[in-house]
C-alpha cells in the first residue's frame, strides 16, 4: 500500500477501464464446467449493519451458501451480527467459535480459513489492504463502497483489480446503483443519446447526519474512533467519499468512465457539534472539469432538519433527465419522453444474485475494479480540492503520496486528526 | 414560518367555540418556537383532543434532535430511546419544513409521543382507531393518488373537515392503535381517492422495509413506506386555560 505508482496517468487509467469489458465479456471461469456444486463458503469481514445486510443478501441469493468465517475488530459487533443473520437464515449463518476472528488481523484469518468468497464491509480505510489480501488469495470479493480513502489506497485497489482480472476471480463493488434495473435502463438510454450528448450533470446528496456513537469510559481513543468511524476522515474518507460517492459514481457512469482532468471544490464544517463529530466536513460543492471543457457538479451535505435531495439533474444537447435518487425512475424531457416501466428490484439483492451466478459460472466473471477505483478516486479528489482549496488535477490526485490514518493499528492513544483548512492543508501531507 | 397557519386557525377556532364546551388549545413546545393546535372531539367514552394537522417534520425533527443530542446520548439510564438517524433520506426529498413527517415505525411514533408528553406535561398518544373514526367527520379535501403527483404535500393545504381537521383522509396514512396492534389508517397520497378513509387500514409488513440495506433493519424507520405518518391525541385538554 505504501508504494507510490508515480507514473500512473489518466490515459492509462482510462485504457485499463476499457480493457475490462473485453475480458469480462469473453472469459468464463475455469471451474464453470464443474458439475458438482459444493456449498459456497462466505467469509464476512466487517460485521456492521451494512455488512450484515450484504451477508444476508449473499445467503438469500444462494441457498447453497454458508457463512464460513467472520471477522471484526470487536467481538460484540461480530456476535450481534451473527445473531441477526441466524435470525434471518438459520444454521447457515452459525459460525463456530474457532472461525470467529477478532482484531485488526481478523481479515487475514478469515481469508485463510478456506472460504470461496469474502464480503469486505469494514470502515473504508481498511478496504485496500483487505481487497489486496483477498484477491491475492484468489477469493471472490464483494467490497462495499468506497474502496479507499486516499490516493495511496486507490492505487492499491487498481493493482488488485489487475490481479483479479489475471486470476479471473470476481471483484464486485457496492456501487449498488450499477445493479439497479431502472438505472441500468436509464443510463443505457443516456449512452444511446436519448437527450443528446450530456452537457452537464448536477448530482445532489443533501442528507441528514449519520449516527454518532457516544464514547464509553473503557474505550481507548482508537476504539472510540473505530466505533464512531463515520466522523473521521482517515476511517471514512469524509461523507463525500463515504456516502456521496454513489452520486460521484453516477457522474462517472454517465461519462462512460472518462476521468476528469481536474477538480475545484468548496467545503466546510458549518455545524459545530463538538468532538463526537470528529474532523469531517458537513458540506461540499464539487466541480469536475473534463478534457473537452465540460463541467460536472456534485453538491452534498450532511446537516439535520434541512431540505433533502438525492436526485441527479442531467442536461443534454437535446433534452433533460432527472434521475430519482430513491427509486431510480427517470423523468426525461425534450428529445425523449422515455420512462422506465420495467421491474423494480432491490438493488442490494440484485448485486448478490449476480455475484453468486458469476461465482457458479452461470454468467461471466464480474470485475467492477476500474470504475469503482476511479469513482472512489474522484470522490477523494472532490474532498481534497475542498480540503486544500486548490485546483487539483486527476493525475496529481492519483499520484498523491498521502496515506491517512495511523501507520500501525493498536488500541491506545490516537489524536483526532486536525480539521482541514483550505489554503493551508496540503494534498501531500 | 413555523406557526403561521396555526395562528390563523386559532382565530377561526376561538370564534366558533362556546364557553360551555371543550375548547381547542394551542400546545407550545418548551424551548422551541413551534406550537400546534389540538381540537376537541365530543365522545361518550370521554372527550379527547386531536391535532388539527398531521405531525410535520418541524416537530418530529425537534424530537430527533433531542434523541440524538449528546445530552440524551450520554444520559445513561435516563436517556430516552428513540430513532437513530436513518440510513437513507427517509423524507424522500418530498420536502421538510411544513411537510408531514413520514416513514416512522409504530415504535418510533410511540417514542415520539413519550418524548412529547415529557416535554409538555400532557399525555400525548397516537389515536385509538375508535378516536380516529370519531374525528373523521364529513367534509375536507384530500391529497390522493390522482391529484398528489406522487409526493406528500404541506400539511393543511386542502380544506378541513367539519370539525376543522386537515388531511384526515389522504396526504399520509396515520398510525392508530387497534386491538390487533398498531395500524395505519386513512389512506395517503399513494391511495386512490375512492379508497381513502377508515376502510384503508394497513398493517406493517416486511415489504415496508425491504430495501433497508442494513441488518438488523431499522426498528425506527421504514425504507419503503413513505406514506406513513401520524397525528396526536390527548385526554388532557381541560387542563388548559
Amino acid at each position: 500500500m505504501e508504494t507510490p505508482m508515480s507514473d500512473v496517468t489518466r490515459r492509462e487509467f482510462v485504457k485499463a477501464a476499457s480493457a475490462v469489458t473485453a475480458i469480462g465479456a469473453t472469459t468464463l471461469p475455469s471451474w464453470a464446467v464443474q458439475e458438482k456444486r459444493d456449498p459456497i463458503k462466505v467469509g464476512f469481514i466487517g460485521c456492521g449493519g451494512r455488512g450484515t445486510g450484504a451477508a444476508n443478501q449473499a445467503l438469500t441469493a444462494n441457498k447453497d451458501a454458508v457463512i464460513w468465517a467472520m471477522g471484526d475488530a470487536f467481538e460484540d459487533r461480530l456476535i450481534g451480527s451473527m445473531n441477526s443473520l441466524v435470525g434471518e437464515q438459520g444454521e447457515r449463518a452459525q459460525v463456530p467459535r474457532e472461525r470467529q476472528f477478532v482484531g485488526f488481523d481478523a481479515f487475514q484469518k478469515v481469508i485463510d480459513s478456506g472460504v470461496d468468497m469474502v464480503i469486505l464491509t469494514t470502515p473504508p480505510h481498511f478496504r485496500p489492504e483487505h481487497i489486496a489480501a483477498a484477491v491475492k488469495a484468489k477469493k471472490h470479493v464483494f467490497c462495499e463502497k468506497p474502496m479507499a480513502v486516499d490516493g495511496t489506497g486507490v492505487r492499491s485497489v487498481m493493482e488488485s483489480t489487475a490481479l483479479a482480472k489475471k486470476n479471473d476471480t470476481n471483484l464486485m463493488s457496492g456501487f449498488c446503483w450499477r445493479y439497479n434495473p431502472a438505472l441500468r435502463a436509464t443510463f443505457e438510454q443516456l449512452h444511446n443519446g436519448a437527450i443528446g450528448e450530456i452537457e452537464s450533470y448536477f448530482a445532489t446528496y443533501y442528507a441528514a447526519p449519520l449516527w454518532t456513537k457516544p464514547r464509553k469510559e473503557s474505550w481507548s481513543d482508537m476504539e472510540w474512533q473505530m466505533r464512531n468511524w463515520v466522523h473521521y476522515d482517515w476511517l471514512c474518507g469524509d461523507h463525500i467519499v463515504e456516502q456521496a460517492c454513489h452520486s460521484v459514481d453516477k457522474i462517472n457512469w454517465a461519462m462512460k468512465n472518462e476521468a476528469p482532468i481536474s477538480c475545484t471544490s468548496v467545503g466546510g464544517r458549518q455545524m459545530h457539534e463538538g468532538i463526537d463529530r470528529g474532523n469531517v466536513y458537513d458540506h461540499f460543492g464539487v466541480m469536475y472539469e473534463y478534457a473537452d471543457g465540460r463541467r460536472m457538479q456534485l453538491h452534498c451535505r450532511q446537516m439535520p432538519f434541512c431540505y433533502n435531495d438525492n436526485n441527479d439533474y442531467i442536461t443534454g444537447a437535446t433534452g433533460t433527465c432527472i434521475v430519482n435518487g430513491w427509486t431510480g425512475a427517470p423523468v426525461m424531457t425534450g428529445s425523449s419522453s422515455w420512462t422506465y416501466t420495467g421491474e423494480q428490484a432491490n438493488m442490494y439483492q440484485v448485486e448478490h444474485n449476480e455475484l453468486q451466478a458469476a461465482i457458479r459460472g452461470d454468467t461471466p466473471t464480474i470485475n467492477d475494479g476500474d470504475f469503482m477505483a476511479q469513482s472512489t478516486l474522484m470522490a477523494i479528489l472532490g474532498r481534497e480540492a475542498a480540503y486544500t482549496g486548490q485546483r487539483i488535477s486527476f493525475e496529481e490526485m492519483l499520484n498523491s503520496t498521502t496515506r491517512l490514518g495511523p501507520k500501525d493499528y493498536a488500541f491506545g492513544e490516537l489524536a483526532i486528526p486536525p480539521i482541514a483548512e483550505p489554503g493551508t492543508t496540503k494534498l501531500n501531507r | 414560518m413555523r406557526t403561521f397557519f396555526f395562528t390563523t386557525i386559532l382565530l377561526f377556532a376561538t370564534g366558533c367555540s362556546s364557553p360551555s364546551e371543550p375548547e381547542s388549545f394551542t400546545q407550545n413546545v418548551e424551548g422551541t418556537d413551534f406550537s400546534f393546535e389540538m381540537v376537541p372531539v365530543l365522545s361518550q367514552n370521554g372527550n379527547f383532543w386531536i391535532s388539527r394537522t398531521e405531525v410535520p417534520w418541524d416537530l418530529y425533527d425537534i424530537f430527533l434532535q433531542f434523541i440524538n443530542s449528546p445530552d440524551n446520548l450520554y444520559a445513561g439510564v435516563d436517556a430516552i430511546t428513540g430513532p437513530t438517524p436513518a440510513y437513507a433520506s427517509v423524507d424522500r426529498g418530498f420536502g421538510r419544513t411544513g411537510y408531514p413527517a413520514i416513514s416512522m415505525s409504530a415504535q418510533a411514533a410511540e417514542s415520539f409521543c413519550a418524548w412529547l408528553s415529557s416535554k409538555t406535561g400532557k399525555t400525548y398518544k397516537i389515536p385509538t382507531i375508535q378516536q380516529w373514526k370519531k374525528a373523521n367527520t364529513l367534509g375536507g379535501g384530500a391529497w390522493h393518488k390522482w391529484n398528489a403527483n406522487k409526493t406528500t404535500h404541506p400539511i393543511a393545504t386542502t380544506d378541513p373537515n367539519t370539525i376543522g381537521l386537515y388531511d384526515m383522509r389522504g396526504n399520509v396514512g396515520e398510525w392508530v392503535t387497534t386491538d390487533a396492534g398498531p395500524r395505519v389508517i386513512g389512506g395517503s397520497f399513494r391511495t386512490p381517492a375512492e379508497e381513502l378513509g377508515s376502510g384503508t387500514l394497513l398493517e406493517a409488513t416486511r415489504g415496508w422495509n425491504v430495501t433497508d440495506p442494513q441488518l438488523p433493519r431499522s426498528p425506527w424507520w421504514f425504507a419503503d413506506a413513505d406514506y406513513v405518518g401520524l397525528r396526536l391525541v390527548t385526554m388532557n385538554g381541560d387542563s388548559n386555560e
